[in-house]
């Protein structure tokens, strides 16, 4: 497979890989760009299902915060967590940007509510800087979640901080945590 | 799924059916051993499972269980030829391998690339499968010697047919020809049905084309056929077929064991009934294959579901619309004939709903086969003499709750051969038999299976229960004492309470009743023991019938829509706030002299509420096993039938949801989970002061 003229608008999985083998600077990656607390957040493609206005949801009693509850999507029963709450910028503001991103990692589907979705941006391979402390990092607690930066090719102004799915999806520890914190609880009752 | 993943799977689903069949075969022919008798057509269903497993594998290209099937097949072919012997330690054998097969298959399941090895340790069964092979039995002396049986006869009969022959001569069984005429077409069904009415009275050798036949439209056949029975009583069996049977005559003097038969050559019977049979199919039906059978992945069952569960939430839209238009004057005529024709639509729904739950369902002889087995290693292991009698393993339930009971059921039954169960010296001593009994038993009461698993063994210790009960602070001495037998009996689900002091190998794993208890009420399941001390212990596990659709009841809790399983509901009723009463630290009424305590759902679940509580509200008594409890929910809003599905791996084990469901008009709304309330609210000591 050739590598230059006919090298299509966007860069696919393959040509990425194919092109960082290489250690070339031109490899392209694209990224669902989402807002949150007016910053922005980049989420891998492929892990995207699709993305729906935020419908009603049923609260499910007894979760950490960040879990707002689950939808039913097509008759599948999906839990939707606040994304900016578990990246640590607090609740989100519900508006009329407020969209559902539907994602999958695994057999887990998993809705993420975000502020606003942006659209799909090109960035660098090359030009992609390991998570640093800045942004508050560390404030967040997000360090976890965040594998890296980098300046849109699409939206210059643009500096969109890389989520990895993942650990994003992996609750086990905070629902771990609040059960543990509810087990001993200093109610007044 | 890709065609590599799904042809995988293929392989995997019937070399499990192989295996099943197998095992299934081994039980039956341990405990024909068990009563004296040896049956050769079960044998030989053991060694075809054996052989097409082998072929599959081949097909597959898996080596190890194609080696080890090989060598299994080897033994059966050797037994069933009777160059070796079918004794307790090969049928050992047998089991052994049936494990191991068990073992290749899951990590054949889990692992695709894990094939590649040779037999490795395998090596050692296969070795002793080879073994237990040739344990040849004293050369037979030429029997068939006594028979006037035709040199051309024998030299078309195949080695393991002969071998048969050799076999019933020796036991001193009368060999007869039977000559049966069959039309063409119907040659199948008449040969299967003359096999049919042979089959009580004997074992059927083999089939000889026989001599022509008369009419070109008809086969003859000649069937060698071995019975302890007079040819009239074999003639009599034929009536009412094409069929003449003719005794093969005896030279010289009866062998010793043949006992009161017929040693002169019985006169020629003829049964020339002639009955047309239908002819049902034509000649090409013989290719189709017999079994009418798919094999359906369960989860595009659950798709199925899903898609009635949606049309049903189409169907309430249009139920909405028909509202709207019932309105309006103008279109009344319109609207009545779309009553009508919803009224239709809603039956065919009820009907498409339950044609694809009763697709779910399978016997629960899935299960049983395989307690068969497991009981029949544990019961050797621990030393004790067992029959497990086992009735109702055609009781149909969905096939999730089945796979999910098995672990569940199998733990009962350890539970009673390990603390059940006495060694066959104490049985004696108390003057029971020294095999112990344990029953299972299933049967369908309604829209709930019940299985119910006795044995007769010690009976649970009351006072050791209480004592142990109290040692680990479930209940205080005064506590106990107001106990009645059966509360003290259910004592055994809780935590810790039902393993021995002394792990075992048996039951001493660490998982104790309580473990059982929780598995089942997840299949929204109750389990109950009765005991008596030194006659047996009785335990009664009650199960829906399906999980896929339940009866639900609707509530409103503080702004919220919850939906209760109706199975376990009691009953509901209005609740004035005059008629609560608050004994140590809980709420509690008092329902018909009995004190019921109380759980309000918004509290439970702490939800925000503002307004302050309601005067009146509704009380949704419901129950598990022993336990009884009120909930209490603002409204009541009705009954709907919903479809329950898991809030999904991340969220799975929320405390006091079993799942969601989609109510009409769309709405997700949660499914509380009555055990996990129960439990929790019952839990001992969290509260206390």
């Amino acid at each position: 497979m050739s590598f230059g003229a006919n090298t299509p608008p966007f860069a696919t999985e393959e040509t990425y890989l194919h092109a960082t083998d290489r250690g070339r600077d031109e490899a392209l990656t694209t990224l669902l760009c989402v807002y949150m607390a007016n910053e922005c957040f980049g989420l891998p493609t492929e892990s995207i299902r699709e993305i729906i206005k935020l419908s009603d949801i049923t609260e499910v009693p007894r979760l950490p915060g960040f879990l707002l509850g689950v939808i039913s999507v097509r008759g599948a029963i999906i839990p939707v967590m606040d994304l900016r709450d578990r990246v640590g910028l607090g609740r989100s503001v519900p508006g009329r940007g407020t969209r559902t991103v539907i994602v999958q990692h695994g057999a887990q589907r998993f809705g993420l509510a975000v502020e606003g979705v942006a659209g799909l941006e090109r960035f660098r391979a090359g030009a992609i800087e390991p998570a640093p402390a800045i942004f508050g990092a560390a404030r967040m607690g997000a360090e976890r979640y965040v594998s890296g930066l980098a300046r849109s090719l699409d939206s210059p102004e643009r500096i969109a901080m890389f989520l990895e799915i993942e650990p994003l999806l992996d609750i086990k520890g905070e629902l771990e945590r609040h059960r543990k914190l509810r087990s001993h609880p200093e109610t007044s009752t | 799924m890709n065609t590599q993943d799904r042809a995988r799977e293929e392989f995997l689903d019937e070399a499990q059916e192989n295996v099943d069949l197998l095992s299934r075969d081994l039980v039956k022919l341990d405990e024909g051993r068990a009563l004296g008798r040896f049956e050769p057509e079960v044998l030989n269903e053991a060694f075809r499972a054996v052989h097409s497993l082998k072929g599959v594998c081949g097909l597959f290209g898996m080596s190890r269980m194609g080696a080890l099937s090989h060598h299994l097949e080897n033994l059966l072919d050797g037994l069933r030829l009777g160059r070796a012997t079918l004794t307790p330690a090969t049928l050992d054998l047998l089991f052994e391998s049936v494990t191991a097969f068990h073992q290749l298959i899951r990590s054949a399941a889990s692992d695709p690339g894990d094939d590649a090895a040779g037999l490795g340790e395998l090596g050692d069964l296969a070795a002793r499968l080879d073994r237990a092979g040739t344990t040849a039995p004293q050369p037979e002396k030429d029997v068939l010697a006594g028979y006037a049986l035709d040199a051309d006869l024998l030299s078309v009969l195949t080695e393991y047919e002969e071998h048969r022959l050799r076999q019933s001569v020796s036991e001193g069984r009368q060999l007869y020809r039977v000559k049966a005429t069959f039309a063409i077409e119907t040659l199948d069904g008449g040969l299967k049905d003359v096999k049919a009415a042979l089959q009580p009275l004997g074992e059927t050798l083999a089939f000889l084309p026989g001599a022509d036949a008369a009419s070109p439209t008809d086969i003859d056949l000649d069937i060698l056929f071995a019975s302890p029975h007079t040819a009239s009583d074999v003639a009599g069996a034929l009536a009412g077929r094409r069929c003449s049977v003719l005794a093969i005559p005896r030279l010289g003097p009866a062998p010793p064991v043949a006992g009161p038969l017929p040693v002169t050559p019985e006169p020629r019977v003829q049964s020339e009934l002639r009955v047309e049979l239908e002819v049902e199919e034509p000649l090409e039906a013989s290719l189709r294959s017999v079994v009418q059978t798919v094999r359906v992945d369960i989860r595009k069952l659950d798709s199925l579901m899903n898609l009635v569960g949606e049309l049903g939430n189409v169907r309430a839209g249009l139920e909405e619309v028909l509202d709207t238009l019932r309105q309006q004057r103008t279109v009344l005529p319109v609207a009545r004939t779309m009553h009508r024709e919803m009224r239709a639509l809603e039956r065919k729904l009820d009907e498409l709903q339950a044609g694809v739950l009763d697709i779910r369902m399978v016997p629960l002889g899935q299960v049983f086969d395989k307690l068969a087995r497991v009981v029949r290693k544990l019961s050797r292991d621990a030393g004790k003499e067992l029959r497990l009698v086992i009735s109702g393993g055609e009781t149909e339930l969905d096939k999730l709750i089945v796979e999910e009971l098995s672990d569940p059921l199998m733990h009962v039954i350890r539970n009673a051969i390990d603390h059940g169960i006495e060694l066959p010296a104490v049985r004696r001593a108390s003057g029971k038999p020294e095999t112990g009994t344990v029953t299972v038993l299933a049967e369908q009461r309604g829209s709930h299976v019940v299985i119910e698993v006795s044995d007769d063994g010690a009976g649970l210790d009351e006072e050791r229960l209480l004592e142990k009960a109290i040692e680990r602070g479930v209940l205080d001495a005064a506590e106990a004492e107001a106990l009645t037998s059966r509360e003290i009996h259910n004592l055994i689900f809780l935590p810790g309470l039902s393993t021995k002091g002394v792990a075992d190998q048996i039951s001493g794993r660490g998982v104790g009743m309580d473990v059982v208890k929780t598995n089942i009420a997840r299949l929204s399941g109750i389990i109950d023991v009765t005991s008596e001390h030194g006659r047996g212990s009785h335990f009664s596990i009650q199960l829906p019938i399906t999980l896929a659709i339940v009866q639900a009841l609707v509530v409103r809790v503080a702004g919220r829509t919850y939906c209760i399983p109706l199975n376990s509901v009691l009953e509901s009723l209005r609740l004035g706030m005059d008629e609560v009463s608050t004994l140590s630290r809980r709420e509690v009424m008092t329902l018909r002299g009995q004190t019921l305590p109380l759980v309000r759902v918004e509290r439970f679940f702490e939800l925000p509420t503002e307004r302050p509580p309601r005067r009146r509200c509704f009380v949704v008594v419901v129950g598990l096993a022993q336990h009884r409890l009120g909930l209490v929910v603002d409204e009541l809003i009705g009954q709907e039938d919903i479809v329950v599905k898991a809030l999904g791996p991340a969220l799975d084990g929320t405390a006091g949801i079993a799942g969601a469901t989609e109510l009409g008009g769309k709405r997700t709304v949660l499914v509380l989970d009555v055990a996990a309330i129960v439990e929790e609210t019952m839990a001992p000591r969290t509260e206390a002061a």
